[in-house]
């Protein structure tokens, strides 16, 4: 058997050649593919583009899920660690008294200017525009405590829809207490009141012959200046009432007790929370920053979590107390003995939410926040459609998440968690 | 005094244009010119989908964006034909005695097409109109989708293209209807006895502007009467009021159209109008016949005739 000599055996340099060499050759190979790969679907793409082949759909495109609500902004007790006694210190019902009411202190005096005109002699009618949960109705809790305590106050609801003037004056006669309701401008004169009505967003449908109510109030308001009226109206429905029948005008003061910033809804979240005793603690959000730390230093991400908190809460919850609460309980970690934990407010993106909106679900939309809520037969006869029709629209928005059962009416609301993502959706269509 | 119009005329006799050029013209030079195009081309195209993705994201801000557009357009083209003619680096005398000849012969065979160009960057200058408008150019009306070197292009309401050359903003008119936001006026024209009381149709104009869900609520409402004679008196009651946007122009027109004509039936203002000797219109008679017995209050759609609402820009 022959043996190789030293001089048959290859070198460094030759090994290093062939491993170079094969390797070259992988490398082509490779690439040759990647190319030849690349031509051929770009041909495919030519192909369907010209009409010749039909296009392939991916299997996993057929699956469209529609999207929903980020969890913790659906203020669901599933999706939070509040215990029913932490839940009670945020009630989403309008307070009494004032050791929980934080903020307003301008309005409040606005409503006491106007009180003493009154007073004075001068007509004045208040109107008291606001969010829907933006605390209009504590508002007025307050103001009657510390300065009509004097004075007969008249309060009353517009819990029923009423449209027609004898509904509004059948409904006046019955909060002041007289039975005819024909004598109801006597009665307003004949006596120095003060009427609050809240809710006024529920005395008028849009559709043609559904104002006549409104329009008979601002005739009583105009009629005398024994009255001091106080009307509570929700901020869409009065700018829409503004345009239609001149509400705005009816007003000698209008207080805009809409959305408050991010330092009156950390005052009045953390009031409330002191009521529990515990210590607060706020979890530090997971930055996802890679980049050099000098850099990231200066990213939001590292501020202190509570004020980044705070921040990204004013602007989720569009500056509306209710929401604010809800979102804040939606995002209770933990009820410890000694403390509450609080997880990290990201800032959602609720593009995809909004862009599955069509116009159709956004008129709904439109009109269940100028009405504050809709049964589905109101929403037939706003927009002269079947029953069935409306019912299975204001379904479809049930479903989305995007409205709930109004607690305290029939008919159904904006939940206070989606008002951000309904006001930016409307605001992008033009249609606010 | 004669006007030099030739190479020759020009001085440029003795350059060998042609054979300069041809000598530039390498497989190298032409795959790196044929690469800039490419590239010019797909950035354009990539642009022109980012920003119809922004704009269908947030239709308010649309104009905005379609606006970068054709200023891309008209920007990146001539810079990619800059770069192709550095390539090539032809000299002087060459580049000048090439545009000499261009110019004649785009002079001579293509005046249309530097007209259209021409236009073109008026339009982007000037600004009669700018992409999404809602514009009447001749007798085209509807949504200017594509606004190129060349041409114009408008969706009409019946969704068909109409290609209009730039030049026609050069010599022509063109009404513009919402000027680069989304609501514009609609007027929707009615038809009503000539007998009715003016303050009672008036109102209904003004409450059924403001029952449709389409107005654009910031913008005024105006109800305008006038008596007309044709085939007999009748009134026109012509409601101007904003939609909020003006691809939804037609549908607030029927929908308004639609909530009109509901209540006059129900008033008794078109029945009255059969009672006269004036025939009452077939869209009136089908509405009144679809109302009885029904409990549907809407009246469809389809139902309104065209002669019913009539579009105008202003």
């Amino acid at each position: 058997m022959a043996t190789q000599s030293a001089e048959d055996q290859p070198t460094a340099v030759e090994k290093t050649a062939a491993v170079a060499g094969l390797q070259s050759a992988a490398l082509a190979r490779y690439l040759t593919h990647r190319i030849l790969d690349a031509l051929n679907r770009a041909l495919r793409r030519l192909q369907v583009y010209i009409g010749w082949r039909k296009e392939i759909t991916n299997g996993q495109a057929e699956l469209v899920a529609r999207p929903f609500l980020p969890a913790a902004f659906t203020g669901d007790a599933a999706h939070s660690e509040a215990n029913t006694d932490y839940r009670q210190l945020f009630s989403l019902d309008p307070i009494d008294g004032e050791a929980v009411l934080v903020g307003r202190e301008r309005e409040l005096n606005a409503i006491i200017e106007a009180h003493d005109l009154w007073r004075g002699g001068r007509p004045v009618s208040i109107g008291i525009t606001g969010q829907r949960g933006s605390g209009k109705t504590s508002l007025i809790n307050r103001a009657i405590g510390r300065s009509f305590s004097d004075l007969e106050v008249v309060r009353g609801a517009f819990d029923e829809r009423i449209t027609s003037e004898v509904q509004l004056r059948a409904f006046l006669s019955r909060l002041i207490g007289i039975d005819d309701s024909s004598q109801l401008e006597t009665s307003l004169a004949a006596q120095r009141r003060v009427i609050v009505l809240e809710d006024l967003e529920r005395a008028f449908l849009r559709q043609v012959g559904h104002y006549a109510a409104v329009r008979a109030l601002q005739r009583l308001i105009a009629a005398g200046s024994a009255t001091l009226w106080i009307l509570v109206i929700n901020k869409v429905a009065f700018r829409f009432l503004d345009s239609a029948v001149g509400l705005g005008h009816s007003f000698s003061h209008r207080i805009n007790a809409g959305r408050v910033d991010s330092t009156v809804l950390r005052e009045a979240i953390l009031h409330r929370h002191d009521l529990s005793g515990r210590p607060l603690e706020f979890s530090s959000p997971v930055s996802k920053y890679k980049g050099p730390a000098w850099f990231g230093a200066m990213d939001s991400v590292n501020a202190r979590p509570e004020n980044k908190f705070f921040e990204e809460l004013a602007i989720e919850s569009a500056g509306v107390f209710r929401a604010a609460f809800a979102i804040w309980l939606g995002h209770v970690d933990a009820v410890n003995p000694d403390s509450v934990v609080i997880r990290p407010l990201v800032s959602q993106k609720v593009s995809e939410v909004a862009g599955h909106l069509d116009s159709d679900n956004l008129f709904a939309l439109m009109a269940l926040m100028q009405h504050g809520s809709l049964t589905a037969e109101e929403h037939a006869t706003i927009f002269q459609q079947r029953l069935t029709s409306s019912q299975a629209q204001l379904d479809e928005l049930l479903a989305r998440e995007i409205v709930q059962p109004d607690p305290a009416r029939p008919g159904f609301r904006v939940r206070p968690e989606a008002l951000r993502i309904v006001q930016e959706s409307l605001y992008h269509r033009n249609m606010l | 005094m004669q006007i030099p119009s030739t190479p020759s005329m020009i001085g440029l006799q003795d350059i060998d244009a042609p054979m300069e050029l041809i000598s530039k013209l390498t497989a190298e030079r032409l795959l790196y010119a044929a690469l800039v195009l490419l590239a010019t081309w797909l950035v354009l195209r990539g642009s022109d989908a980012a920003l119809k993705s922004l704009s269908r994201r947030v239709p308010r801000a649309r104009f905005f964006f379609k606006s970068l557009s054709p200023l891309l357009r008209f920007g990146l083209w001539p810079l990619s034909g800059v770069i192709v003619v550095s390539i090539f680096a032809p000299s002087h005398q060459t580049l000048l005695a090439v545009l000499a000849s261009t110019g004649i012969a785009l002079g001579l065979g293509a005046q249309d097409l530097i007209k259209n160009i021409i236009g073109g960057v008026v339009i982007l200058t000037d600004r009669p109109y700018q992409l999404g408008d809602r514009v009447k150019i001749g007798e085209a009306y509807g949504e200017v989708t594509h606004i190129g070197l060349r041409s114009t292009k408008i969706t009409t309401p019946d969704d068909t293209v109409v290609t209009i050359p730039n030049s026609a903003i050069l010599t022509g008119k063109a009404w513009n209807a919402n000027s680069g936001v989304p609501d514009s006026l609609v007027v929707t024209e009615l038809f009503v006895p000539h007998d009715v009381d003016p303050s009672e149709v008036i109102d209904l104009g003004y409450e059924v502007a403001y029952s449709s869900p389409y107005i654009r609520l910031s913008r005024p409402i105006s109800v305008l009467l006038q008596d007309r004679f044709q085939d007999g008196p009748f009134t026109t009651v012509r409601i101007k009021a904003y939609v909020y946007d003006h691809r939804e122009e037609t549908r607030m027109q029927s929908d308004i159209t639609t909530r009109a004509k509901a209540e006059f039936i129900r008033r008794g203002i078109l029945l009255r109008w059969s009672r006269h000797d004036h025939k009452p219109s077939s869209a009136a008679l089908r509405t009144n016949r679809r109302n009885e017995g029904d409990d549907l209050p809407r009246i469809a759609e389809e139902e309104v005739s065209a002669d019913t609402s009539v579009a105008k820009v202003y």
